[in-house]
């Protein structure tokens, strides 16, 4: 059994990465199951190699590293990567501010419908606040697929989230005109 | 476009020596203006959503739980570990750990078992290659399982014993494998889980019977698991 002080640092790490890595880890698998295994996955790894880290400061990062790359390990069993067919051009940048706060569960269903790649991609923007070339990097892939993939990703991305918006809209008038009924 | 979709909300990224030109641009364009400082407000907007995950209240401490069970590794190079055992009988890609067994067995968890199996697992490799008729018969399978195996594989010092590995896919279904060692682990079932622990794209379960430890590992959830074990007649609990 591990000594009680390497218990203590263990609990410490948990408590203050627990929340986030599980997060991170549900936005990349959609699932609670799999964002619990995959967090079991993250820490018993951490554990594991917690001597080698030199540096507490960069947890966090590594991590979310350990999630990722465990993420797709398994995806790379399972299936091949798709791309996405998005036309990257001005049409596809927003020509107005969002019309409401994004809603989480909109969100999820918007990100299962990306290429596991291509999730990985925006996560690790969106969620990490990484650059493209820090993205680069941790992914050992080009700057230029990186953005190529990551200006796919957001606009449809966006896409799916306006088109939720949408059938959304279409509901409204009907539930308005059945409460008016009753 | 591909330089405004690369900017991050609310960052100095537009500042960077490699966005010069985009920032020539959007000085000289009141529509790319525009259209940058929107893409600007709906990344913020995605980005703040993209943390709203409610995070389960008990995970810490089950977290905590799990990895305070969790046996230390003996600090031993994969070079030598694999270096001093005989591999090539396993052609399903196990990776054999080499422990210094103590005099009773080595204490391992269930967990770890489970683990392990896992770990060892690997279904894109080749299947195990001889044929059943030649396994031996220390190494029974269990009348737990339904299946009776096709072909199989020896195991060398594989958590804390040797036995034998069975491949138990049928043509169409996911892949099994079925390890059978002599050695015992303290606290496991008699029989196997009929919810197994999964993980990894793989559900799992680990059990004692007639003094040899038992691990089948399925390629799938808990129902193409439970497509290889005899399940309790009756409702399930």
């Amino acid at each position: 059994m591990v000594d009680a002080p390497f218990k203590a640092e263990i609990a410490k790490l948990v408590a203050e990465h627990h929340q986030s890595v599980y997060q991170y880890a549900y936005r990349l698998t959609g699932s609670v199951q799999d964002a619990e295994d995959l967090t079991q996955h993250a820490f018993l790894t951490a554990q594991a190699q917690f001597g080698k880290l030199r540096d507490l400061g960069c947890v966090r990062s590594w991590l979310f590293a350990i999630l990722r790359n465990r993420f797709l390990k398994d995806k790379q069993r399972r299936r091949p990567v798709a791309a996405i067919d998005v036309q990257l051009d001005i049409d596809a940048i927003p020509s107005e501010p969002p019309a409401e706060v994004v809603d989480q569960e909109r969100l999820q269903e918007a990100l299962n419908c990306l290429p596991d790649a291509s999730r990985v991609v925006v996560v690790m923007f969106y969620f990490e606040g990484c650059s493209y070339r820090q993205i680069a990097d941790a992914l050992g892939l080009p700057i230029g697929t990186v953005m190529s993939r990551l200006a796919r990703a957001k606009a449809c991305l966006r896409s799916a989230l306006s088109e939720t918006e949408r059938k959304d809209e279409a509901w409204r008038p009907r539930a308005r005109f059945e409460s008016i009924t009753k | 476009m591909m330089a405004l979709e690369a900017c991050r909300p609310g960052s100095q990224d537009i500042d960077d020596p490699s966005f010069a030109f985009l920032a020539s641009r959007i000085a000289a364009d009141a529509g790319l203006a525009e259209r940058y400082e929107c893409l600007q407000q709906h990344d913020a907007s995605i980005a703040a959503a993209f943390h709203d995950v409610p995070v389960p209240e008990d995970l810490a401490d089950r977290l905590v739980v799990r990895l305070a069970a969790e046996k230390p590794r003996p600090r031993i190079s994969r070079r030598r570990l694999l270096a001093g055992v005989g591999l090539s009988a396993v052609a399903a890609g196990l990776l054999a750990a080499v422990w210094l067994g103590e005099p009773n067995g080595p204490a391992f968890s269930e967990q770890y078992v489970l683990d392990e199996a896992i770990r060892s697992f690997d279904p894109s490799r080749a299947a195990l290659t001889r044929p059943l008729a030649d396994a031996p018969d220390r190494y029974p399978v269990s009348n737990a399982v339904l299946q009776a195996g096709r072909t199989w594989g020896a195991l060398r010092s594989f958590l804390g014993g040797d036995g034998v590995a069975y491949d138990l896919s049928g043509t169409g279904q996911s892949r099994a494998i079925l390890y059978v060692v002599a050695t015992s682990v303290d606290g496991l079932r008699s029989s196997p889980a009929l919810q197994p622990f999964t993980t990894a794209g793989c559900s799992a379960s680990a059990w004692q019977e007639n003094g040899l430890l038992y691990v089948l590992v399925v390629q799938g959830g808990p129902a193409e698991y439970q497509r290889y074990i005899r399940l309790p007649s009756g409702p399930i609990a």
